[in-house]
């Protein structure tokens, strides 16, 4: 079976940083995602607001023409940037997976109760 | 009489100009819910029609970003099979060769995109067993010579039923019937003399490439309405106050005193036409919400995928790139 996602044509990664912020030290980052959009944006921000030392999070579409998505993170001195935006990928993963889980359990109580 | 609400922040209230509480009160430092409780969060199934391809769910206790990102990969993230490309040998019927091209490419294949690899750029139209599909469509419309019958003309019509599927290599041990959903989807109409003889190759491909890769015909969610009754209605300006909603939301009861009483039966169906503003006197009877972590869900399949499949493999997208982005802060954080 092949993987869901399409293959990335332009090669490199999708995720790099904005030059620039190095300079303020490791708790402000602005993360440039290519090819994502709101549907990743907007459940990364919710899943860093989540988090009690993220003092900042949010995310922004530059322009609608070109298939970057911003993502800025703020944390409390101390607790790198990209610590926040990795435990929000896995706390992400985590929630989709039980909602995966449940969804699946409700379809099968479902067909096992009309049969 | 008024219903306990357990907290009014959860809701939000259509008034007559506006509507109010919308924000999710997200932003950083505000934890009305952190991490919520997981038996908090529900998902259950409502209904599953057509064999599968139609399905009613719901969404208890989800921030809206998670139900969002769910619809949004329904539509544009999730691989389908379609008609790429088209080579035209002949084409002698009125439609211009583009806009049959265009026509075929619509064409809904019951392939599983599963069983696909994806096809890499600047190879041959003609692929491999792995990652291309050919269809054959040749049609030549003819007098018809039995006189009698009522149709003047043989395969003046086509349809999908007239795609033959040549199968590469393995193919044909590995699938069943991988041809269009629908035999009755009228492609073009000939006359005698015309045909039509092209080769169709068909590939995996997402909706966000183009409309025609996506699984869903559509899938939508609303919130779950709410009507809350503030103060008794009887006889007359009740059937006025039941007419104002769906059917089936509101209805009349007899009370005590051989009087008619509106009660809220359902608020589910409601269509949240806020057409109880068009009465002055009903205006302040009634007050219109909707919860905010309730998602009412509606995803139709086009047919190649039942959609009671096709929500799992959404999320499995998102497990995907949630992936992706984690080997890369890990391979980036090593350098």
């Amino acid at each position: 079976m092949s993987s869901l996602l399409p293959p990335d044509k332009d090669g490199g990664n999708r995720l790099s940083v904005l030059e620039g912020d190095t300079s303020s030290g490791e708790e402000c980052r602005t993360y440039v995602f290519r090819k994502e959009n709101h549907t990743l944006g907007n459940c990364l921000r919710t899943m860093l607001l989540k988090n009690p030392q993220v003092q900042f999070a949010g995310y922004t579409i530059p322009h609608p023409s070109e298939d970057v998505m911003h993502l800025r993170i703020q944390t409390v001195e101390g607790y790198p940037a990209q610590s926040a935006l990795r435990k929000a990928f896995v706390d992400l993963k985590t929630h989709a997976s039980q909602l995966k889980t449940k969804f699946v359990t409700a379809v099968d109580n479902f067909e096992k109760e009309g049969s | 009489m008024t219903e306990f609400s357990f907290s009014s922040k959860n809701k939000l209230t259509l008034k007559e100009f506006e509507i109010v509480n919308t924000s999710n009160y997200d932003f950083s430092g505000h934890f009305a819910d952190p991490h919520k409780q997981e038996n908090e969060l529900k998902v259950e199934i409502v209904k599953i029609e057509d064999d599968g391809m139609f399905l009613e769910f719901d969404m208890i206790g989800y921030d809206p970003s998670v139900a969002n990102a769910v619809r949004r990969l329904l539509l544009s993230d999730v691989p389908t099979m379609a008609i790429e490309k088209v080579h035209i040998y002949q084409n002698t019927s009125i439609m211009q060769d583009e806009v049959l091209a265009h026509r075929m490419g619509l064409i809904p294949l019951k392939a599983d995109p599963r069983l696909f690899k994806w096809k890499e750029e600047g190879t041959e139209d003609e692929g491999t067993e792995d990652d291309t599909l050919q269809f054959s469509l040749q049609v030549r419309c003819k007098h018809n010579p039995d006189k009698s019958s009522g149709d003047p003309y043989l395969d003046n019509k086509v349809f999908t039923k007239h795609l033959k599927w040549i199968p590469k290599g393995s193919q044909k041990d590995k699938l069943i019937n991988p041809g269009p959903v629908e035999d009755d989807i009228l492609i073009n109409k000939l006359r005698p003399g015309h045909e039509m003889d092209m080769k169709l190759f068909a590939v995996k491909g997402v909706g966000r490439d183009h409309a025609k890769f996506s699984p869903v015909a559509t899938a939508f969610y609303r919130l779950h309405p709410e009507i809350r009754i503030n103060r008794d209605v009887f006889d007359e300006s009740a059937i006025r106050l039941v007419k104002c909603f769906t059917p089936g939301v509101m209805q009349l009861e007899p009370t005590e005193d051989g009087r008619k009483k509106a009660k809220v039966l359902d608020a589910r169906n409601d269509m949240c036409s806020r057409n109880v503003f068009r009465h002055e006197d009903l205006k302040d009877a009634v007050t219109l919400e909707k919860r905010k972590d309730h998602f009412i869900f509606n995803v139709e399949s086009t047919g190649a995928i039942k959609s009671t499949e096709l929500v799992p493999m959404a999320i499995d997208v998102l497990l995907e790139k949630c992936e992706l982005y984690i080997n890369e802060i890990d391979s980036q954080s090593k350098e």
